[in-house]
């Protein structure tokens, strides 16, 4: 029962009335004391901040190192030959390779020995190879170029399946200049070993011969003729010295007899003669037609013909200067925005105030506060960054980094500024008044206003993904993941205890929340990009208010996630 | 926890029993702040700064009185302090008449009986203000506010006076005072 205002004893009676009166006051008063006080224990929020930098560069490292799939030695590679061409000192003669893989053995013994021999020649090279101004890097052939080579160099062109041909330093320097790296590779050779080992003749008596193995001829782009020696010259002799440390991938000699072009356009390079490669001292393969179509047609692994893996290494020959590299299969790393239609889902009971500011007593009646607001979807979004690590079978583990925006609208109207209320319960159960000035009605006149409910969280997605089905190209994926989020940013408006107004408290928002994910996703591969497409559920866990607020809000956002790897 | 494992807590530098001091009394201390404070955001500076102080001279507390006496006493003077550095209100405690001051129906605030009569009060100027507060609600002698305030004993009275005067009629336009008729008995609201 309210005590009564006694004017015979003005003091007391106004002394009794204000020391009745109490405020809960917001948490970052008791913060700003306790981090005084404690100024140490901040150590676990600067911890937290370490643990997450050193995942964020851990999960980074991971994907992004390269493995090098090529030690491109004969040693550690069983069908691969790797040979440094000197352009001005490596000569080739065409001759039948033996088809048994005892002369493989040999002649990639041979390769070596006459890759030590090239390389000691260098010197020579450089006095003969003094007018080349530039540096050749990636080195391809165009399909103009290849156009204009005639059946009988196409025949002999370089079959380098699945190698590389690595070209540096030809500088006029050149100490060990025009280095021409060719090696077989085994995802890509694989296939043609037999053929490859037919056509292999290798001999080190060649390197004594001392032929002219590229001469100095110049060579127009587009243009190829047997006439014309090995050129590792470039069109632009100022492009050469730009590009000075950019190796030539001879997977583009594959796409030579393809008639590919992996030419970037920004490194016109021109290639060799091929002629002039027709030395079995370079371990270059010098194919007949006959050999040409069953490179073309082989098949590796039993799966894919070599178009298909031709394609793939157009898919990763954005940096062809890169030594041969492979990422680790197991990790993918994805990048996904989800365009979201959010709305709310409401639970908890509210505590409400007397109806009528008039009536004095508190009356605590329960009632769903969710149901009395007017509130509309609204569109929102998440996007971010995901690992994804297979560990076993279909299963991965992902991991990764996110923003989510979402939120709904409430319908308002805009009011007289009035003085609301808010009942709160403590932690302690017992319940206290919160008072606010506020100019936002419930909504129910016809003047109407929309008031923004959102929240800004960044998020670390934690959770799991299987595969449900699928093939090399296609799968269908379920994944699940539970969010740890910080609140960057947040407006909200509740519904005032006695239900006329909207109120806002920025205090009540809670900072850290949890959100789960669910979703499926088909995975397709389209030219050099996988995407993953699928429907996405997302359901904040906690309240977006703190428990002191007993109505719970828990934000509720569909959307359709739509990711690219590589 | 008791008042006296808070207090042992607070000496051993405890935490959680600092935290069990401060919830035990911030939402009263905050009502004494936001009496002095301009809003609410002030008042809640004062209440951190005054448990600070608290925490600080915990020490000094000697059980010949109750705790929370002590604690207001502190916070109080926080909040004295805090004001005595505004220029400001060095002045309006001299300065302001009650003639400036416009009350209309809408100022008043029509929630809680305890509320509202906070709010009344904080509708006076910040000087009649404290004065008030520290004469009828606080406690203190007019010759202790003038020493706690640097100002006169006499201009302490006659600012309560004023501010007396002034808060009255706020009251009876709000009708949570009614002018006596026989009995002097006023009554705010009925249940």
């Amino acid at each position: 029962m309210e005590r009564r205002f006694d004017m015979t004893n003005f003091e007391q009676s106004l002394k009794d009335h204000a020391d009745q009166f109490s405020i809960m006051p917001s948490n970052k008063v008791w913060h700003g004391i306790y981090n005084n006080l404690h100024p140490g224990s901040k150590w676990p929020s600067f911890a937290m901040g370490l643990v997450f930098l050193f995942t964020l560069v851990g999960v980074g490292h991971l994907n992004n190192n390269p493995k090098q799939v090529t030690t491109l030695t004969p040693e550690t590679s069983t069908d691969a030959s790797i040979l440094h061409l000197d352009n001005n000192q490596v000569a080739s003669k065409r001759k039948e390779v033996a088809s048994s893989k005892n002369q493989e053995a040999s002649s990639k013994d041979q390769v070596v020995s006459s890759k030590k021999q090239v390389e000691s020649s260098n010197d020579q090279v450089a006095e003969s190879r003094n007018q080349l101004a530039s540096e050749i890097h990636d080195v391809s052939s165009s399909r103009n170029h290849i156009s204009g080579i005639d059946k009988q160099q196409k025949e002999s062109a370089i079959i380098v399946a699945g190698n590389f041909i690595k070209v540096k330093n030809l500088t006029n320097e050149v100490k060990s200049a025009n280095e021409l790296k060719v090696s077989n590779e085994a995802p890509i050779i694989k296939m043609n070993q037999k053929s490859f080992n037919k056509q292999i003749q290798l001999s080190s008596n060649n390197l004594n011969k001392e032929e002219s193995l590229v001469e100095h001829n110049k060579l127009s782009p587009g243009r190829i003729t047997a006439d014309n020696p090995i050129n590792l010259q470039m069109v632009n002799n100022n492009e050469w010295e730009t590009n000075t440390k950019q190796p030539l991938t001879v997977k583009n000699s594959l796409n030579i007899l393809e008639g590919r072009s992996l030419v970037d356009n920004q490194e016109k390079l021109l290639f060799s003669k091929i002629d002039s490669l027709q030395n079995p001292a370079l371990g270059i393969i010098f194919p007949g037609s006959n050999e040409v179509n069953q490179i073309a047609n082989y098949e590796i692994d039993g799966r894919n013909n070599l178009k298909e893996e031709i394609n793939n290494i157009e898919v990763g020959i954005n940096k062809p200067w890169l030594v041969e590299s492979k990422r680790n299969k197991k990790v993918s790393w994805i990048f996904f925005i989800t365009p979201e239609v959010s709305t709310v889902h409401f639970s908890g009971k509210a505590i409400q105030g007397p109806p009528s500011p008039n009536f004095p007593s508190v009356v605590l009646r329960p009632a769903n506060m969710g149901n009395n607001m007017i509130y509309n979807a609204r569109l929102g979004f998440e996007t971010g960054t995901e690992m994804a690590f297979n560990f076993e079978g279909k299963w991965s583990v992902t991991a990764g980094a996110s923003i989510s925006y979402s939120g709904y609208n409430i319908i308002s109207d805009p009011a007289h500024p009035a003085f609301a209320h808010l009942l709160l319960k403590d932690r302690s159960g017992s319940i206290f008044l919160r008072d606010y000035i506020t100019h936002f009605g419930n909504g129910q006149s016809q003047a109407q206003t929309t008031l923004n409910n959102f929240n800004l969280q960044a998020s670390i997605p934690v959770g799991l993904q299987y595969q449900v089905w699928g093939n090399k190209t296609v799968q269908i994926n379920l994944a699940s993941t539970i969010a740890p989020s910080f609140v960057i940013n947040s407006n909200a408006y509740i519904l005032s205890s006695d239900g006329r107004n909207y109120i806002n408290d920025p205090d009540l928002m809670r900072k850290i929340n949890i959100a789960g994910n669910f979703g499926s996703f088909i995975s397709f591969k389209s030219k050099n990009i996988k995407w993953h497409i699928g429907p996405d559920v997302r359901y904040q866990i906690l309240s977006t208010y703190q428990n002191i607020y007993p109505v719970r809000e828990h934000l509720l956002d569909y959307g359709i996630r739509i990711g690219i790897s590589k | 926890m008791t008042e006296e494992m808070i207090l042992q807590g607070c000496l051993d530098n405890l935490a959680s029993a600092q935290e069990a001091l401060y919830n035990r009394f911030s939402p009263r201390m905050l009502g004494v702040c936001y009496r002095y404070a301009r809003n609410r955001e002030d008042a809640e500076d004062m209440l951190q700064e005054g448990f600070m102080k608290v925490y600080a001279q915990i020490h000094q507390f000697k059980n010949s009185g109750a705790l929370e006496g002590w604690v207001r006493r502190i916070v109080v003077h926080t909040c004295i302090n805090i004001l005595k550095k505004n220029k400001k209100f060095s002045d309006s405690v001299d300065l302001i008449h009650a003639s400036s001051i416009q009350i209309n129906e809408y100022n008043i605030p029509s929630i809680l009986q305890a509320k509202q009569v906070v709010e009344c009060i904080r509708l006076l100027p910040i000087g009649y203000r404290t004065v008030l507060n520290l004469y009828a609600i606080e406690g203190f002698s007019h010759k202790e506010i003038g020493s706690i305030l640097d100002i006169e004993e006499s201009t302490s009275r006659s600012q309560y006076t004023r501010a007396r005067g002034l808060l009255e009629e706020i009251l009876l336009k709000k009708k949570i005072l009614q002018k006596p008729r026989e009995n002097v008995r006023m009554i705010s609201s009925t249940n």
